[in-house]
């Protein structure tokens, strides 16, 4: 019998050795942290900009400022200051970002093991059900379903999203799943009389954290990719603020030809970043099971 | 004297041949025919997959809390302000050419019939009274051709690319097009077409900003018309074949990569073949498969771009015809494109699987 | 009383209904942005100045008409220097113009425009009654009969004369049929039969004596009544036929609907029967969709590839500010002045207070709204309708003085002390429970309405009541409106084009139906006032411009100011902007000599004044 400490360690000793031996891997993990302290130094921003008063109040100063000491990105058409708008609202990103993928990530955890695990005719109805999902084109599904979800609050946007990208963490989760599930180190823990439980969390879980990773960066990514197309034609659900929703009031107040494209161009930048750091993520953890595919001679 | 018929065959064999009982019966049918067994099969899950997805679309958007057609009642309600007698018979009325009397399942299975048997999604509503389909088949032949075009031209530009940048692995020009890719690859359509659009129609304005050609041309098969189209549809379709590459590029270069090590491929050096010949006739040829079944796969990733896209570029495809609809609040148009959508999406993958056989005889698909 | 005069001319919020679809409202009625420019709270911070500004050079200063015009080409099938170019909404359909069924004809498309033409029309800028398809009308005494007389020369496009045989069937179709869009309603309440002695004289029977039924015929907002040819529509099925090519009397026809490019394109019809009074120079008019994207559509007014609308205010400003040459910006005020809407139902608790509303009456400044918060300066409204010049007859100053509009919060806080007084606990109870008001308002949180409303809530909580503001979506609002669920409704007030008995029946008791039932868009405030009533009832068979009338109309508006149901707020200004690189001769602040509105049936004779201006398009 392990000691719970130990376990931890050997838990936790594997993902630390994965994470220093890919570059791509330590890269996206390096800016997701500075783009996630960049998100908590919200209220710093705002106290610094606002000196007392709230900078995104409607009307808390003249609409469309140029870019000055005051306010390094400018106001925006309500007179909001863009700079601590932005900021605001990619914590904002992040969060709805990250309960989405954790209860994909959750769900998707559990459809894989109840497909993988138990296999027959469960697996082939639950795998039939995620094919479904990744395959058809679900944007009009996720247009419908945030059209009616007005005044919605920051988890609910999260639940509704994770509807949608549950399917990406599943089926990464399944197929390593089903590998493992006839791994011998398996098969050794069940002779050793180990409870099923005690299988999965000291044997499969640790061999399966990268895919769970994988799964939650791509859940994620999946949502957030969802929730910005929603709110850059406008049918996003209102009641949230977020970058995609920045980039929407830049579209339709037609900001550019104003020549206010701070308010346009900085969302973008921090999306594309946070696409990119999910991304390499991701791949710097394929690469990692699949060391071939690292770029080293 | 005995009259035997024999067969050549019966020469080789016993004098008395006991002939062979040949099986009759569906299942023995198949099993002598596994290639007919897997399309068969292939088929069933199509058909399932079908119903699953037309019914989940179906429910989805009757059983989202605040049902549009109760808004387009209200909004009718509110057209007779003064006649509220006249009211309830015309809500009834529309309530039963919108195929909403009836509870849910009741509902269902009427829009199941209709779609099936009789290929009709009802009345629309921004188009009162053409019915759904033929409103969204005006503008069906301006996505096919967008997003297929583009998506073709993606798949094609990305895999010769991806093949490239295995192939040459470590040298520096595949690595930072690995990297580009891998940096740029999860961008949306929509932000390449937004900056696109700043760019090359606003500020430069080399390329059109809206529309799908030039109104002063005739729509026909002439020079002029088809040259109006590509110089409107070059926009839309750079933004999603960039990413698109991308994406091709870093799959396909994962697939390449393995292959790199394989003996033939050191057979084919030795035996003095260009490396440009053993490229796409060796390795290529095996790393291109599991990519077409992807290019069926990603349709629908592509397709939700599309929408964006077309909404973007104000292209007259089913895309904006969607966010029209959903924002009247037209139901059936709505499941129409939903619907259609799912339908190509799920027939062209399985066009693709049931080619698949053809194309690579290595494969067993049964068994 | 209002005839069914709402489906089938689309009244100005229908059109707003189609265009909130988009959220392009902004885009046509000028200008979203709000945020009383720093005024509204604590210090702006400084420096820098706006993007307009910056264009300028320095603020304050700003070169006139020097910047140089880069004219696009335009997208259009025919040739620009015959064209107008009108930028509207999105438009879905393409090949229906029956307007009776819903999503039948095309709004804002140019049919209800130069196509369709109408009896008489009320030109609100300069309150002249134009008649047109017909010379005039006239009631016999006792308001039994009503005859109108039809111009002999009228023509439908294809030829065939306009006679009151075309009326008498529309009428008789619209009144026998409830299940279509604006059948019904006051036609069928009130015709008893149409005889038409002669093909130019129709006569009205009615049923019961109604000097109003007038009104409907006549294009006062928008557009009027719609005259269909028989000879096209009998025997056809109001519900399918689609009436394409639309056949109708006015100087255009359609030439075509192309659908994937969103626009139509009209012709001038060279056999039109009143050349003589309107020959309009454009061969073509065409309207077609604005863009979805704003710099889409600010860039195409600059480059002179759409004449009107297009381009919201702030854009508008910049332009002004670079010196663009060729931008007019004409204001107009809408027939609905903003307005707060108070609930009188007593399950309201303290709304339901006549006291009360003067308190909220007192905390309204108006001139800050109408210079901060309203995206142009407009004047403060003093009574529920427009200040048109045709709706000068019904100011009565002896009655409004008695009654100042002024913003005194000291004044409102007396008054709230009498009705609620602060309890033990510092807040204000009224009839035993706390002070509280609920705000709703079916504008976006950037509104005006909303602002305006936020203003009066913050004073309100200033003052120790338990006030509440939201913003509802279109069809949330609706219902809780409808339903009487609400104590303050933030919006506009419509119920005036005539005159002021057209509120006043909306008002009365009978309508009232209990909060949680839909009130179908009567007596929304659920105000029960018996004397209101009565006076309502006399002055409903009445003609308004007599003398008789006039003292009860006095009357009503005295109960009104006492019950104030609806506080009126300020004007609504929108401005409309034109662009004078093909076409010059529109309608200015100066010279307003027609509502300059490009959806509204009026602007047909704006079309008719324009001239070219000699510019030729680029090739």
């Amino acid at each position: 019998m392990m000691t719970s400490t130990a376990t931890i360690g050997r838990v936790l000793k594997a993902p630390v050795a994965v994470v220093r031996s890919s570059p791509k891997l330590a890269g996206g993990l390096i800016v997701l942290a500075l783009l996630v302290l960049t998100a908590l130094s919200s209220p710093l921003v705002s106290r610094a900009i606002g000196h007392g008063a709230d900078p995104v109040a409607v009307a808390a100063y003249e609409r469309w400022l140029v870019p000055s000491p005051a306010h390094p990105l400018g106001t925006d058409q309500l007179g909001r200051d863009v700079l601590s708008m932005i900021i605001g609202s990619m914590s904002t990103s992040l969060q709805i970002g990250a309960i989405a993928g954790v209860i994909s990530t959750a769900i998707g955890v559990v459809v894989a093991f109840l497909a993988g695990y138990l296999g027959g005719w469960i697996d082939a109805v639950l795998s039939t059900f995620t094919g479904i999902l990744l395959v058809i084109p679900t944007f009009p599904l996720l247009i419908a379903l945030s059209a009616y979800a007005k005044e919605v609050t920051l988890f609910q946007v999260g639940l509704m999203l994770s509807i949608f990208s549950w399917p990406f963490a599943a089926k990464i989760i399944r197929s390593q799943v089903l590998s493992l599930r006839t791994r011998p180190y398996v098969e050794l823990a069940k002779v050793s009389k180990a409870g099923a439980m005690e299988v999965i969390v000291t044997e499969l879980l640790p061999n399966l954290a990268p895919f769970i990773g994988v799964g939650f960066a791509s859940a994620a990514l999946g949502a957030i990719f969802g929730l910005v197309g929603l709110e850059v034609i406008g049918l996003g659900p209102s009641g949230v603020i977020d970058l995609g929703h920045i980039i929407y009031s830049a579209i339709s107040t037609g900001a550019l030809t104003l020549g206010a494209w701070p308010m346009f161009v900085v969302p973008i930048a921090l999306l594309t970043l946070l696409f990119a750091a999910l991304n390499m993520v991701n791949i710097g953890l394929e690469e990692v099971y699949n060391p071939r595919l690292r770029s080293e001679r | 004297m005995t009259s035997v018929v024999t067969t050549r065959a019966d020469d080789k064999s016993e004098p008395n041949p006991t002939p062979t009982v040949r099986a009759v019966g569906v299942r023995s049918v198949l099993a002598r025919h596994p290639l007919a067994a897997y399309a068969v099969r292939r088929f069933g899950l199509y058909l399932i997959e079908m119903w699953g997805a037309l019914t989940i679309a179906f429910f989805f958007f009757r059983l989202i809390p605040g049902d549009p057609i109760q808004t387009f009642i209200q909004t009718l309600q509110q057209n007779y302000v003064y006649n509220v007698q006249a009211s309830a018979e015309v809500i009834a009325r529309y309530q039963h050419e919108f195929g909403l009397d009836g509870n849910i399942f009741v509902q269902y299975l009427h829009h199941m019939k209709k779609l099936i048997i009789d290929h009709d999604f009802g009345p629309s509503l921004i188009n009162y009274p053409t019915p759904a389909q033929n409103v969204i088949m005006q503008s069906l032949p301006w996505t096919i051709g967008l997003l297929g075009i583009s998506a073709v031209i993606a798949w094609i530009v990305g895999l010769g690319a991806g093949a490239l940048a295995g192939w040459r692995r470590g040298k520096a020009g595949a690595e930072v097009a690995t990297n580009l890719a891998i940096m740029l690859g999860h961008v949306p359509f929509y932000f390449v077409a937004l900056i696109l659009v700043y760019v090359f129609a606003y500020s430069l304005g080399w390329l059109p900003s809206r529309s799908a050609y030039d109104s002063n041309i005739p729509p026909a098969f002439s020079p002029q018309f088809i040259g109006s189209v590509l110089q409107h549809g070059i926009l839309p379709a750079a933004s999603i074949v960039i990413i698109g590459v991308f994406n091709w590029l870093l799959s396909t270069r994962m697939l390449m990569i393995p292959v790199l090590g394989e003996d033939y491929l050191l057979y084919a050096e030795a035996k003095g073949l260009r490396p440009g010949d053993i490229l796409t006739r060796y390795a290529l040829r095996n790393c291109y498969l599991p990519q077409v079944t992807a290019f069926g796969l990603s349709l629908g990733f592509i397709f939700n771009g599309n929408v964006l896209v077309e909404q973007l570029f104000n292209y007259p495809g089913l895309g904006s015809t969607l966010v029209t609809a959903i924002q009247q609040l037209d139901f059936n148009t709505i499941l129409a494109v939903t619907d259609m959508a799912i339908i190509s999406v799920l027939t062209i993958n399985l066009i693709l699987d049931l080619l698949l056989p053809f194309l690579d005889p290595r494969v067993k698909y049964w068994g | 009383m209002s005839i069914s005069r709402r489906p089938p001319q689309r009244h100005v919020e229908d059109v707003a209904d189609v265009l909130r679809y988009l959220s392009r409202r902004n885009l046509l009625a000028g200008g979203a942005a709000v945020a009383a420019g720093g005024l509204l709270s604590a210090c702006s911070g400084g420096g820098g100045g706006s993007y307009s500004d910056r264009n300028a050079g320095d603020k304050g200063g700003s070169k006139k008409n020097t910047m140089p015009l880069e004219v696009g080409k335009a997208n259009i099938p025919t040739p620009r220097e015959q064209t107008l170019i009108v930028a509207q909404t999105d438009f879905t359909v393409f090949n229906n113009w029956n307007s009776m069924v819903p999503n039948g004809a095309p709004g804002a498309s140019g049919f209800d425009i130069f196509v369709k033409e109408y009896m008489f029309y009320l030109n609100l800028a300069t309150g002249e009654l134009m008649p047109w398809l017909c010379t005039d009308y006239k009631y016999n005494d006792d308001f039994t009969e009503l005859t109108f007389h039809f111009d002999p020369n009228a023509k439908w496009n294809d030829g065939k004369p306009l006679t009151s045989e075309d009326f008498k069937f529309t009428v008789d179709l619209l009144r026998s049929r409830q299940d279509l869009l604006g059948g019904g309603g006051d036609l069928t309440e009130f015709t008893k039969s149409v005889d038409t002695p002669d093909p130019q004289t129709a006569v009205i029977t009615m049923t019961k004596p109604n000097p109003r039924f007038h009104y409907g015929f006549i294009a006062v907002i928008v557009g009027g009544f719609d005259i269909r040819p028989k000879h096209v529509w009998e025997g056809k099925d109001p519900l399918k036929f689609r009436d394409n090519p639309p056949v109708r009397s006015g100087p255009y026809v359609l030439d075509k609907a192309i659908q994937s490019q969103k626009m139509f394109v009209w012709k001038k019809n060279p056999d039109y029967w009143n050349k003589a009074k309107l020959d309009p120079k454009p061969e073509y008019v065409v309207y077609i969709s604005t863009a979805k994207q704003a710099d889409s559509a600010a860039l195409a007014f600059e480059r002179a590839q759409v004449d009107v609308g297009s381009i919201d205010e702030e854009h508008a400003k910049a332009l002004r500010a670079k010196g663009y040459p060729a931008l007019v910006t004409t204001q107009f005020h809408d027939p609905c002045p903003r307005a707060l809407w108070l609930n009188n139902d007593p399950s309201r608790g303290i709304t339901a207070e006549p006291k009360m509303h003067w308190v909220i009456n007192y905390l309204i400044d108006r001139s800050k709204d109408g210079t901060n918060v309203w995206p142009v300066k407009v004047p403060p409204a003093h009574y529920p309708w427009a200040d048109y010049p045709s709706n000068k007859k019904w100011e009565d100053q002896e009655v409004a003085d008695k009654y100042p509009f002024t913003y005194d919060p000291s004044k409102a806080e007396e008054l709230l002390d009498e009705i609620a007084p602060k309890g033990a606990n510092g807040k204000r109870m009224y009839k035993g429970k706390p002070a509280t008001i609920e705000i709703i308002t079916p504008v976006a949180v950037d509104g005006a309405e909303y602002v305006m409303a936020k203003l009066v809530r913050d004073q309100l909580v200033k003052l120790g009541v338990d006030a509440t503001i939201r913003s509802l979506s279109g069809s949330v609002h609706d219902d809780k409106w409808q339903r009487g669920e609400f104590d303050i409704s933030s919006q506009w007030v419509c119920d005036v084009s005539w005159d002021p008995e057209q509120l006043y029946r909306n008002l009365q008791s009978d309508r009232a139906v209990p909060v949680g039932k839909n009130a179908v868009g009567r007596n929304n405030v659920r105000l029960r006032d018996k004397r209101l009533d009565e006076l309502s009832k006399q002055l409903a068979n009445m003609d308004p411009t007599s003398n008789e009338a006039k003292q009860l109309l006095a009357k009503a508006l005295e109960i009104y100011y006492e019950d104030l149901p609806v506080i009126p707020i300020i004007q609504t200004g929108y401005p409309q902007y034109f662009n004078t690189a093909f076409w010059t001769g529109w309608p200015t602040d100066n010279d307003l000599y027609q509502v300059p509105l490009n959806w509204w049936g009026h602007f047909m004779f704006v079309i008719g004044k324009i001239q070219p201006s000699g510019r030729k398009a680029p090739a």
